[in-house]
């Protein structure tokens, strides 16, 4: 449905020095698809989408929707952003104080140029998106008297109320508080399903990435460093980054011993001792590796007190407990080994390990994975 | 449909109707009071002369003598009152409707379009507003008058028998209405400036043009402000004198004030009572407009759009149309800046002015700047008149920030803050100069002539527009930033020096400059309140504009327009480098 | 009864009380010297200015011209007072003096202008005075009450632009103005005393009421065209730029002054030439007495008259002679009757001009 190629967009400050942008950036997203753009403030993200709709203009690059052509910098083709087939949800919500709720969402029809709407019309599409979102029962209040999540899902009503090919949101949730938010993620997942629309979606939170979206992409600096399915981005990091910005991880260094072809695994050795990881792709001896495995697929064991001999098996290494954070549903543990690294693990808080305890910790083998590019 | 939603929707709503509710009795805090009586004593007296001189006859020696309802009689029974109404209505709602038009433009082209050369226009308006009031009207009556080059020109392609004639309605409409031109930009602009570009993206993401979405959004959105203009506007024709007196008058057209005006000089001793009478009835008006004001801007809280999630006013591509807008805003510099420039500083040149002719170019000197430049009543009062403009917009502009605050936040009685403030807007310049020589003449404190009590009445003069300025700048930032602050610790006192002020930065800077600008050029104000050896450039202008020639009174104009630009352009830089826009 | 208002009651109750011993025996004293004839009238002048320090003069008259080179040339004469002057026009003068005088509190010493004199004295705030310098003065000129002291004169005419008006068409007297070739083209000043009014009450203390009013009558036929809120000389700028071909009552100097740098205006005496006087008074309760009769003494002074003949104001004192640059407009010397209105006239007419202006004219 929507292809991106070679988008680039350099902001200057007033002295004509650069200051951000997003460079070279490309990507697809297919029909009905739900796709996010995930990163950290001021990676481009918000950048990419304003380009997608229109409200920013990019240096070079090219920007097609179902085939037609919205920008592309090399014949100088820039459709305006009110005739392009897209429909918006600020990060504010931006509901117009001054017109109801009834009228806020209407107003796209009211204003449309290519497609006439009557009277009945309207009233009747409004009405149907309006229900859909929960709100109709307040159609004739003032947008003013709704409530956060109810404006935010007279925004999404306003957006989706032309039937456009592609939906923008812009960091929608941001605003509402964790159980709103929640809820709100629920819905927005189901309409999105229901109506179908494809979707492009802003956010920082990863949490919100990988429950939503079909697939994610990553942006850092104004690149792309990853895309992929959340399951992908999650159990497979390309990079440090993304490793370190999607979910908690515990990172280590070394050096691969021997050769490994792609999907296999191999020995590293590294600064917690021998570790066997899991490759993705080919790598050479010697290389030096970073490999990551996530707290929860840590696995943790009491050691007995006297216990000195190094431990059994794979990918083991005794510590210490320095300290338990209990976060409800888990418990986090930071584990001391040999007094300088930490290792950070996450179990069932029922599991009664304490600070000042022995223990052994495992990574288990197919979850410890080498970043490869 | 989810009921979780539902009920987690009901509750937030139920917490945020409670928040509004405030109950409707009639309290003052202790800050409001106070600042209350601090406008009332400032306020109150020369009200209450305009009052008592309306009601008394006045004898001879000055003193009010018995209790009279003549002048309100007069002031509607004479032949004179109902033509004179009507002509003022038309005058007020033309000049209203060209200030606005093509003060909105402009402020339009400059905020939110790229047409290239905007960033010249605020610059054009602020010299603009550095020529003082007399000089314009001049201007624009050598440029239209019967010999001025636009008739000349007119009668060279056409023939002797066509011509414009200046003084008619339409000519005051024209005059006036650009005159008032900067000051509708810059207050338009500033509304502008505050407004949350979201709100417009939205709207064209919706898919409404540029057009549409200036008309339904932007428009609508900045009624307040829009609102307060109109105000000020009307008023302000309302209560004009000079337009209607130089121009009016020559072509036989009455409005309310000349009429006024020439029913006091039917006696010896000059009267004030009719000019009271006219006052008070104007001053009856303005409380009634104030109060529709209100009732319309109580909802203003829902155009709250300082939110502090981030705003940036966004720019149009105008595309090809840039240069066409581009030509417009060229032209209404001309209008509003350039010509009347152009014409003094050539009538500047010149021994006598008999129009522009090419003999007249033979006769460029600069005998008069030399005149007026040398030691002279001029150079000693330039000093004095500075720190009147400044020390008048340095107390103008913090003290109705607060009030307008106080104001827009509904503070317990603050209503008669903003009633007290906007009063003087009334006040038409003839009386109140008088109103205030009253005052200071009879206060056992030795305030009397001297630059302090001009710049006492100064202040009184020009808070309505301050007050503004302020309250459509307090109106546009949101509650909760406030709310934020106080709930961190912050005590209101703090909140409004740390968080509101600095966010009402921008427009708090332009309105000083403007408060500066008019204070400086304000003729009739000072002219009685000085004392001798205080040396006014106001007084000075007056005494060319009495005795003086047009070409001296050009030249001493244009020196004041040079420094006033001197002034203004130092004061421009400094903000746009500590990146304060005006 | 005198009403105050609130404010100034307070005041006045505050001062009064301070004030109201002290000021009464001040009064006593500037009578004295005021009129003091005696031979060591100067010397005691002198002494007692050197104690007071200063003197204020409130003038209508031109400030680069006039005000500030008699200040300069009275401070150089005795340089121990200062002198500073307000200028404004007659009628500010008058209310800032009245509001002064009430509220106790009077700042001016020496009061100059046009009809200023006159409402001064109405309002009963002026006082008696003595001047050596007044026999140069003529008889016509003086207050027989001594209450006010002629400074300047002013001469009143027609201004008409030479290139609208060719030399056969100017008109000459007064019946000329109405031909109807005039009708629309004629302007006069409204708003103020020696516009308007002073041309109808010239005419009338000339003719007589029945005279004059019939032509007034046919004056009002012409539609003269009423220029409001600008000065006489800004009138003058108009038929200088060529707006009107004529103007009426205008000050007769003006136009030569223009003239002067090549304008194409010129002025037209008729008989009778409107002449008016401006005067000088003291204000009751004044603070620098001694100063102020020294300042008078030298306003009427060759010298001082000399200095306002230099800034194109006529000399009242009969050996001075005018600017020779405005010399021309001397009604008596050039072949002219001079209709002096005098400052008691001047004011009593003006209400029922002013009257006949608003019937007939407006």
């Amino acid at each position: 449905m929507l292809e991106v190629g070679n988008l680039v967009k350099i902001y200057e400050t007033e002295r004509e020095e650069p200051a951000g942008g997003v460079f070279d950036i490309a990507f697809e997203v297919k029909q009905g698809e739900f796709f996010t753009l995930l990163g950290p403030s001021g990676c481009g993200k918000t950048t990419t989408l304003r380009c997608v709709a229109g409200l920013e203009q990019p240096d070079r690059g090219s920007i097609v929707l179902a085939g037609e052509v919205l920008f592309d910098g090399a014949t100088g083709v820039h459709v305006p952003m009110y005739d392009r087939d897209i429909g918006m949800v600020f990060q504010s919500y931006a509901i117009w104080p001054h017109m109801s709720v009834f009228e806020n969402a209407a107003y796209p029809l009211r204003v449309s140029r290519r497609i006439r709407y009557g009277r009945a019309e309207v009233t009747q599409r409004v009405e149907r998106v309006l229900e859909m979102m929960g709100i109709a029962r307040y159609k004739d209040r003032s947008a003013t008297q709704l409530s956060g999540g109810q404006q935010q899902r007279l925004a999404l009503a306003r957006a989706l109320v032309r039937e456009p090919k592609l939906l923008l949101l812009d960091e929608p949730l941001s605003n509402l508080d964790a159980q709103l938010r929640e809820q709100m993620r629920t819905e927005l997942k189901r309409i999105q399903g229901e109506w179908g629309v494809t979707t492009i979606y802003v956010t920082h939170d990863q949490g919100e990435a990988m429950s939503l979206s079909d697939r994610v992409a990553v942006l850092n600096q104004g690149r792309i460093v990853q895309i992929g399915p959340p399951d992908e981005i999650y159990d497979l990091p390309r990079s440090e980054f993304v490793a370190n910005f999607i979910g908690r991880t515990n990172l280590f260094r070394g050096r691969l011993q021997d050769g490994v072809p792609a999907g296999g695994s191999a020995i590293v050795t590294s600064e917690i001792g021998p570790m066997r990881c899991r490759f993705a792709g080919m790598s050479e001896a010697g290389r030096d590796i970073t490999f990551v495995v996530r707290p929860e697929n840590v696995i943790m064991s009491r050691g007995k007190a006297d216990d000195t001999a190094a431990p059994a098996g794979e990918n083991c290494v005794k510590g210490l407990v320095s300290s338990r954070v209990y976060l409800g549903d888990v418990a986090e543990y930071a584990i001391d080994i040999d007094g300088m690294r930490k290792v950070i693990a996450r179990a069932h808080p029922a599991i009664g390990i304490g600070p000042g305890e022995r223990v052994t910790v495992q990574f288990p083998a197919e979850r410890t994975i080498a970043i490869c590019e | 449909m989810a009921t979780e939603l539902d009920v987690t929707d009901a509750a937030e709503m139920a917490r945020q109707s409670a928040v509004r509710a405030k109950p409707r009795k009639l309290q003052f805090s202790p800050l409001v009071l106070l600042l209350c009586v601090i406008l009332a004593i400032l306020i109150i007296p020369p009200t209450f002369f305009l009052v008592d001189v309306s009601f008394h006859t006045t004898r001879p020696d000055g003193s009010m003598g018995d209790f009279t309802l003549g002048y309100y009689k007069a002031l509607f029974t004479g032949r004179f009152f109902l033509p004179a109404l009507i002509n003022t209505a038309i005058y007020a709602v033309g000049s209203a409707v060209v200030a606005l038009a093509l003060g909105v433009t402009q402020a339009v082209l400059v905020e939110r379009t790229n047409t290239p050369g905007r960033q010249y226009v605020v610059l054009g308006s602020i010299i603009a507003l550095g020529i003082p009031n007399i000089l314009h009207v001049v201007a624009w009556l050598l440029i239209l008058g019967r010999s001025g080059p636009v008739n000349a020109a007119l009668q060279h392609a056409f023939g002797s028998a066509v011509g414009i004639n200046v003084y008619s309605m339409w000519g005051m409409i024209v005059i006036e209405g650009v005159n008032f031109v900067p000051l509708t930009f810059l207050l338009m602009s500033s509304v502008l400036r505050a407004t949350d570009a979201s709100f417009e993206e939205a709207s064209m993401m919706s898919g409404a043009r540029p057009l549409t979405t200036f008309r339904s959004i932007t428009l609508r959105m900045g009624l307040p402000g829009i609102l307060a203009l109109l105000l000020l506007v009307f008023i302000r024709a309302f209560e004009s004198f000079e337009v209607p007196a130089l121009v009016g008058l020559a072509g036989n057209i009455n409005v309310l004030t000349t009429n006024v005006y020439q029913s006091s000089r039917g006696s010896v001793t000059p009267s004030y009572g009719d000019a009271g009478a006219y006052s008070i009835c104007l001053l009856i008006i303005i409380v009634a407009l104030l109060y529709l004001y209100g009732r319309l801007s109580r909802n203003a809280h829902k155009f709250q759009t300082i939110t502090g999630k981030g705003y940036r006013p966004r720019v149009i591509n105008l595309g090809g149309m840039k240069w066409g807008a581009s030509v417009a805003l060229l032209v209404m510099f001309m209008l509003v800046t350039g010509l009347p420039l152009l014409i003094l500083v050539f009538t500047s040149l010149q021994p006598f002015y008999d129009g522009v002719t090419p003999d007249a170019f033979g006769r460029f000197s600069f005998d008069n700047y030399r005149e007026v430049l040398g030691p002279g009543s001029f150079r000693d009062a330039i000093a004095n008149t500075l720190i009147l403009g400044a020390a008048t917009a340095t107390l103008v502009v913090p003290f109705t920030a607060l009030c307008a605050w106080l104001a827009a936040r509904r503070r317990p009685g603050a209503w008669l803050l903003d009633q007290l403030a906007s009063l003087p807007l009334v006040f038409p310049a003839i009386v109140m100069s008088v109103a205030f020589l009253y005052v200071f003449v009879n206060l056992p404190v030795p305030l009397y002539g001297t630059l302090l009590s001009v710049i006492i009445a100064s202040t009184v003069r020009y808070m309505p527009y301050g007050m503004r300025y302020a309250y459509a700048g307090v109106l546009q930032i949101h509650n909760e930033l406030e709310d934020a602050s106080m709930s961190a610790g912050a005590r209101r006192s703090s909140t409004f020096l740390r968080i509101v002020m600095p966010l009402l930065a921008t427009p708090m800077i332009s309105s000083w400059l403007l408060i500066f600008l008019l204070a400086v050029q304000t003729v009739s104000l000072p002219l009685m309140l000085v004392g001798p050896g205080t040396e006014i450039v106001a007084v000075s202008l007056f005494d060319l504009w009495q005795n003086g020639q047009v070409t001296e009174l050009a030249s001493m104009g244009i020196a004041w327009v040079c420094l006033m630009t001197v002034v203004s352009t130092t004061f421009y830089y400094v903000t746009r480098r500590y990146q304060l826009t005006i | 009864m005198q009403r105050t208002d609130l404010i100034g009651r307070i005041g006045i109750l505050a001062l009064a009380v301070s004030l109201i011993l002290p000021s009464v025996a001040r009064a006593q004293n500037a009578a004295d010297i005021i009129n003091y004839k005696g031979p060591d009238r100067q010397k005691r002048l002198e002494e007692g200015a050197k104690k007071e320090g200063q003197v204020v003069l409130y003038s209508a008259m031109i400030v680069n011209q006039a005000q500030r080179p008699i200040a300069a040339a009275f401070m150089k004469k005795y340089p121990f007072i200062k002198m500073t002057f307000w200028r404004g026009d007659s009628e500010d003068i008058a209310a800032k003096l009245a509001a002064e005088v009430r509220a106790n509190n009077v700042v001016a010493d020496v009061v100059e202008g046009t009809g200023v004199g006159e409402l001064i004295v109405q309002a009963k705030e002026a006082q008696p005075f003595y001047s050596p310098d007044l026999e140069g003065v003529a008889e016509k000129y003086r207050d027989p009450a001594g209450l006010w002291a002629p400074t300047r004169l002013s001469y009143y005419s027609i201004a008409y632009n030479t290139k609208l008006v060719p030399p056969n068409d100017v008109p000459k007297t007064y019946e000329d103005l109405l031909d109807t070739k005039w009708k629309g083209k004629l302007a006069w000043r409204i708003g103020s005393s020696s516009g308007t009014d002073l041309f109808l009450s010239n005419l009338r203390l000339a003719w007589g009421e029945e005279k004059a009013r019939a032509y007034f009558e046919k004056l009002a036929k012409q539609k003269i065209i009423n220029f409001g809120s600008g000065s006489a000389r800004t009138l003058v700028d108009r038929v200088v730029a060529g707006e009107y071909p004529i103007a009426l009552n205008i000050f007769a100097h003006h136009p030569l002054i223009s003239a002067a740098k090549g304008a194409p205006v010129n002025s037209q005496l008729m008989n009778p030439v409107a002449t008016t006087a401006a005067t000088m008074i003291i204000p009751k309760s004044l603070r620098h007495p001694h100063a102020a009769m020294l300042l008078i003494d030298f306003i009427l002074s060759k010298e001082g008259q000399q200095i306002l003949a230099q800034a194109n104001y006529f000399p009242v004192r009969s050996d001075v002679p005018p600017n020779p640059k405005v010399a021309k407009v001397v009604p008596e010397k050039n072949g002219y009757k001079e209709n002096f209105v005098g400052p008691d006239k001047l004011n009593s007419y003006t209400v029922s001009s002013e009257k006949i202006y608003q019937d007939l004219f407006r």
